[in-house]
């Protein structure tokens, strides 16, 4: 585990398929709007199937939004206190008979999960602090930027567009004078969470469109 | 955890809110996940669709293996340069 999660981990002993679908999830995760065909044909090649990298595009997507979510509200978890969640998570999470029973995967040629497509309509008009039309901008420049096709985001307040880019552009980039900045300029708590939710979730997407629709016909 | 915490509505308050976190403070071995946090939030935007995609999206397949995914996770969890 430890040599796959380090840099030489091309050197770890992992399954030739396996090894060419954690390649596939580094360039998904860092450099989304890169990613194009021949990435989907080398991993094919390796003897990954066109349904397992849509499933393994799940895993980005849901860190994608899960490291900024938390790294953009002031998490520092030491290697150690990670190892003890992971591994009671393991037995919490794990022990849900109905989540922990595989099921064959469905493809997804080129569309994303309902829920997705639902969480997406309420991000972009439904009830929220922070205003619809601030919300459906935020989650336009980030989806874009993470690979997503997205009309020209309407321009963003200054303090706000600093937040969204610093997380678009790196999971752990987040400092207080990012949060600062947008409560001196008056936002509530809030709807600051909602942009920090609805930028983390447009990087989660922005991805997963990507990945969907370069697998669609494949 | 949230050692910093950049935004106060992030701690719990009231008894109810305590007392649920001193519940998960038992099963995580005194220590309570960031990522348990960040999803106890009530805002007015509705987040449940997302929720529940979320923990059912690293549920395992014909595909891979939830040992497999779990590593996946991990592996792009470190590659945004975080240890969760």
């Amino acid at each position: 585990m430890q040599a796959v999660l380090s840099d030489d981990w091309a050197r770890a002993e992992a399954p030739a398929a396996l090894q060419a679908t954690l390649v596939y999830l580094e360039a998904l995760t860092r450099a989304p709007t890169a990613v194009g065909p021949a990435d989907i044909d080398q991993a094919l090649a390796a003897g990954v199937s066109p349904g397992a990298l849509e499933q393994a595009t799940l895993m980005v997507g849901l860190f994608a939004y899960m490291n900024r979510m938390v790294d953009a509200f002031g998490a520092d978890v030491t290697p150690e206190q990670a190892e003890v969640i992971a591994t009671r998570l393991d037995t919490i999470g794990g022990g849900s008979e109905r989540l922990a029973r595989p099921k064959p995967w469905q493809r997804q040629h080129g569309a994303l999960p309902k829920r997705i497509v639902e969480q997406l309509a309420l991000v972009r008009s439904g009830p929220g602090d922070a205003p619809a039309e601030l919300r459906t901008a935020v989650e336009a420049r980030v989806a874009a930027a993470s690979g997503g096709q997205r009309p020209a985001a309407a321009p963003l307040p200054a303090s706000v567009a600093a937040l969204v880019d610093v997380m678009t552009a790196d999971a752990h980039g987040v400092t207080d004078a990012h949060i600062d900045a947008l409560k001196a300029d008056d936002w509530s708590e809030e709807a600051i969470y909602e942009v920090v939710f609805t930028a983390s979730f447009a990087a989660c997407v922005g991805r997963m469109e990507r990945s969907f629709t370069l697998l669609a016909d494949r | 955890m949230l050692t910093a915490t950049r935004l106060s509505i992030l701690e719990p308050t009231g008894f109810v809110s305590r007392a649920r976190r001193a519940a998960i403070e038992a099963m995580f071995g005194g220590l309570f996940p960031a990522a348990v946090q960040v999803t106890l939030v009530k805002t007015a935007l509705p987040r449940g669709r997302f929720d529940s995609w979320r923990i059912r999206s690293n549920a395992p397949s014909d595909l891979w293996s939830r040992a497999e995914l779990e590593l996946m996770g991990a592996f792009v969890s470190a590659r945004n340069g975080c240890v969760f």
